[in-house]
Parts: C-alpha cells; structure tokens; sequence
C-alpha cells in the first residue's frame, strides 16, 4: 500500500490482480448480478488506488477490504430498497447425451441464487463470508459486527431457510 | 448439551466439511462423524452443502482488469480540469513574461503592436481598416 500512495501502477496491479478474484466472487453473491458486482469492486479497487495514502493498516488488507466491499453492498441494497437482482448466465444446452443434466445443473445453480437472494442481508453475508469465502468465525463475526454465537445462529437460520427454499424451488 | 446436540448444531451451522467447524469443536467432529447418529446428521448438511456447491463464480476476465487500469491511469474528471486550469495558466504567464521582456528590451514598435492588438478591442479592426 506504501508503494500504491507514491503512485506506483505495477504495485496496484499486483494488488489488483491478488484480490480481484474473491472480491468479485463476494459481491457478486452477495448483490446476485455479475455487472453490478463488477461495477462496485471497479470503483472499490479506483478509491483505492486515488486515496492509498490515507490507508492505515489496522488490519490485513483483505480483512480491511471485505469491510468496504460489504459496507458497499449494503449501500446498493438501501438504494435498491433491499432488491436483490438475480442474474445468471444463460447457458443454452445442447443437444448431446449431456444436456439434461446441464439443464438440471443450471436450474439448481438458479434456484441456489434464488434462495440466497431471497436471505436477510446478514443471514446471506454470514453464509458467503464462512461457507464460500472460509473465513474464520472470528473474522467473520467481527466484519459483521456481531459475536461469534450470533454468527453461529445467522448460519443455522441460513441454512434451514435454504434448505426450505430450495425444497421449494426444486419441486 | 451433550456431544451429539453440540455436533448438529455444529453440522447445521457450518456445515458437513470439517474444515469450516470452529476450531474448538473439530475433535468433537472427529469422535462422532462416524458414529450412525452423526452420518445421519452430516448427511442432512452434505445435501445444503452440494446445492451451495453448485454456485459457482466466474473468475475476473480481462477486460474488467484492463477496466481498472485504465481507469486509474488516466485523471479523474477534477483532476483533468486542474491539468487544463494549469495549463491555461502557464500559457498565459509564458506569453506575458514573454511580452514583458520584449517591452523591456525596447522593441517598442513591435510590442505596440502586440499590446494594441491583444488589449484594445478595436484594433484589430483598425489595423485591416489602415491595411484596407
């Protein structure tokens, strides 16, 4: 970061290329659309590099930067009103031996983007951070500014409302 | 709470990879993962876990990295305009030191010129009136 706030680019592109992916990977679970998703973590990444000077690191980066990607959505949700887009790509199966199952593939991978989106903010946050992302409880709690038995219960409401979804969904 | 309650609230929370339990918990993962209660119970969560599983995420493609690149390279909006602001005014304070230095080396014929054609609003008019 010291190298990014004296203007150094090929310092910001390692960063870039390092954490774009999970940060990606996060939002775009969290918010249910790949350009949405991609919008936000491309201006995330652009205050980074405009205002590295001012960064201190009370943190690692990557803890620091799920923060402002989560505070990030939780801005989008309030300017959508709490809507969740749920977007996926839409995959024409063809005609081989394989296609049934592609089509049946695609349709739970829907309904599993449906179900998420369908979760409270927190209960989906918990999910993504602990299932998807791994990080640990501890971590996870205190980016979400909770306890870890708060987390603990976020993750067991989001689990069996999930599983009630996609029982739904599927049938 | 007994071992087995503790384990599926475990199993309900974070699932069936041990991998993802508390820390604390993972040797009580161990002593009853594979007792018939315990398959019963991580069986349940193998199933949110497959359906979790099948969501997957592409990586970044190149052209948001080349997005991002660019972008940073080039000035943002007010950044351009102080460029352009600062330009405009070293054009301004070269020509006029340029021209103070002409007065002052006696040209005067040619700075009357340039004075009466840059600051009198009518002598451009004037000088193709006399050329006319």
């Amino acid at each position: 970061m010291a190298a990014i706030a004296q203007g150094d680019a090929d310092a910001f592109t390692r960063l870039v290329e390092q954490h774009i992916d999970w940060a990606l990977r996060f939002v775009e679970r969290m918010l249910g659309n790949r350009a949405l998703a991609e919008d936000l973590v491309q201006s995330a990444f652009l205050n980074i590099w405009e205002r590295a000077a001012g960064w201190e690191p009370r943190a690692r980066f990557s803890t620091w930067f799920y923060r402002v990607l989560y505070n990030r959505c939780l801005d989008q949700f309030r300017a959508r009103g709490r809507h969740t887009d749920v977007e996926l790509d839409e995959e024409i199966p063809d005609a081989s031996a394989g296609a049934e199952l592609q089509l049946q593939e695609a349709q739970t991978r829907g309904a599993v983007r449906d179900a998420l989106a369908a979760l409270p903010e927190r209960q989906r946050a918990a999910l993504v951070l602990c299932y998807y992302e791994e990080l640990s409880q501890p971590e996870a709690a205190a980016l979400l500014g909770v306890s870890v038995g708060a987390l603990e219960s976020l993750l067991s409401r989001a689990r069996s409302s999930l599983k009630r979804a996609m029982q739904t969904l599927l049938n | 709470m007994n071992e087995l309650q503790r384990f599926t609230e475990c199993a309900h929370s974070y699932g069936s990879a041990r991998q993802r339990w508390p820390v604390a918990d993972r040797a009580l993962f161990d002593r009853v993962a594979t007792t018939p209660e315990g398959q019963r119970v991580l069986a349940d969560a193998e199933r949110i876990d497959q359906w979790l599983d099948s969501d997957r995420c592409a990586p970044a493609g190149l052209d948001l990295l080349a997005a991002i690149g660019q972008r940073a390279l080039s000035p943002p909006p007010r950044r351009r305009w102080l460029m352009s602001a600062g330009l405009a005014a070293s054009l301004i304070c070269g020509f006029a030191f340029g021209l103070g230095q002409a007065l002052l080396a006696g040209d005067h014929e040619d700075s009357d010129m340039i004075s009466q054609a840059l600051f009198s609003p009518m002598s451009f008019t004037g000088l193709l009136g006399e050329a006319g």
